[in-house]
């Protein structure tokens, strides 16, 4: 599968992260990115979408990124969650990769960070 | 971090304007400072014997250590500690603005002593800016004594400076804490860290800092206060925040924290809350410290 056949998922309630990333993934080629700014906003694209990649925060209003992932579990158990986070404890380490997170990243991310799982995910 | 104080002072005393202090931070991170400069810090030479020292380096091809000493302004071990202390960067700025011409190297001599006077600390504070330490700058300047956690608040504050100038790619001037009186911040990013500690963290400045800090974290010029830079600036709060977590997190401290907050206008709960005053070139902003809500329930 190719980036443009890709469909993302970015769930955080910073705009600004939103847009960056964004920005990262398109220019990676990825065609369909969505946008969600917590967890509620987000399983309605998941179940309408499907998509296959979804970028999770942790700390979110409304509805945090452990719960999301959990709801995002039921879902699809096949969509790969990375969640990118500042909060990069121990125990939400632990919960997130306990609970089905594909991978975990500690902002400031790095685009370099974004591309390489692009890439590895695409295949 | 010196630059930062030296600047400031030069700046309140008028002899460089806020453009020249500027310009020679952004010149001071590509060059390394030169010979003089050190010995007139040190009180080895004077500014006429380097000017003297400079016009025979036009005329004979040695280098600057080697014709101080043939003319006994040096002796070997004193050229000896400037090569090394040549190694620390903290009279970059004094360098700076000598190739800039905004100061002489008179005016640096007596400006130097001016400031060592002038400056209200002891040798050993002086040293302890100078050597750049983070953390010992900020127990230098700070003292927590109304909390049973001083430790963790320095280990905050020191956090702090770094991310600024890691995420900011800002220096930043730390000056004294006070005691919130009468505290309204026009522009007030908050987040609450709770578990095994309550702390209560704010970020408050005015609109122009405010857009300083957002530009910068967005890597973009923003113009006015809307969304976007409300959102950079609290990612890079979060950030911070979220940094200080992962420490806490290694020292076997689990804290979680909550979604940020953004104010305008916001009067400050007087009780238990710490300014702590920081300073960006002409720019302040202060960072807020609470162990209870920081704003009125």
């Amino acid at each position: 599968m190719g980036a443009k056949q890709l469909t993302v998922l970015l769930c955080d309630d910073s705009m600004l992260v939103r847009k960056q990333l964004k920005e990262t993934l398109t220019e990676a080629g990825v065609a369909t990115v969505l946008e969600a700014g917590h967890g509620q906003e987000a399983l309605p694209l998941v179940q309408k979408h499907n998509p296959q990649i979804i970028f999770l925060d942790i700390v979110m209003p409304v509805m945090d990124g452990i719960e999301t992932l959990k709801e995002i579990k039921k879902i699809n158990t096949q969509t790969k969650v990375i969640m990118i986070t500042s909060s990069g404890t121990q125990t939400y380490l632990k919960t997130a990769l306990e609970e089905g997170a594909y991978d975990f990243i500690q902002k400031p991310w790095k685009e370099s960070q974004i591309l390489s799982i692009i890439h590895r995910l695409k295949k | 971090m010196f630059s930062q104080y030296f600047g400031n002072y030069l700046l309140n005393k008028k002899l460089i304007t806020t453009k020249n202090l500027k310009e020679a931070l952004e010149y001071q991170k590509s060059i390394h400072v030169k010979l003089g400069i050190l010995a007139i810090n040190l009180g080895y030479m004077n500014s006429t014997q380097i000017q003297e020292v400079h016009q025979q380096q036009m005329k004979i091809d040695k280098r600057f250590g080697e014709i101080a000493i043939d003319l006994g302004y040096l002796n070997e071990p004193q050229l000896q500690n400037l090569l090394t202390t040549q190694k620390q960067g903290y009279l970059q700025l004094s360098q700076a603005l000598i190739d800039k011409q905004y100061l002489t190297l008179e005016q640096l001599q007596n400006e130097l002593q001016n400031y060592k006077n002038d400056c209200q600390l002891t040798a050993e504070q002086l040293e302890i800016i100078k050597q750049g330490d983070i953390n010992k700058i900020v127990q230098l300047f700070l003292k927590f004594t109304e909390t049973p956690i001083p430790q963790t608040y320095n280990d905050y504050v020191a956090l702090f400076l770094k991310n600024i100038i890691r995420l900011l790619d800002l220096t930043p001037r730390l000056e004294n804490a006070f005691a919130a009186e009468n505290y309204i911040a026009p522009f007030l990013i908050s987040q609450k860290i709770q578990g095994e500690l309550n702390l209560y963290t704010a970020l408050a400045t005015d609109q122009e800092t405010f857009l300083t800090i957002a530009s910068r974290f967005a890597n973009e010029q923003l113009k006015t206060i809307d969304e976007l830079a409300q959102a950079s600036v609290a990612e890079f709060f979060n950030v911070h925040n979220g940094i200080f977590l992962v420490n806490m997190s290694n020292q076997n401290l689990e804290l979680q924290m909550e979604p940020h907050q953004f104010c305008e206008q916001a009067k400050i709960k007087e009780t238990d809350t710490y300014v702590i005053p920081i300073y960006l070139l002409n720019q302040k902003f202060d960072l807020l410290l609470s162990k209870q809500n920081l704003l009125p329930s």
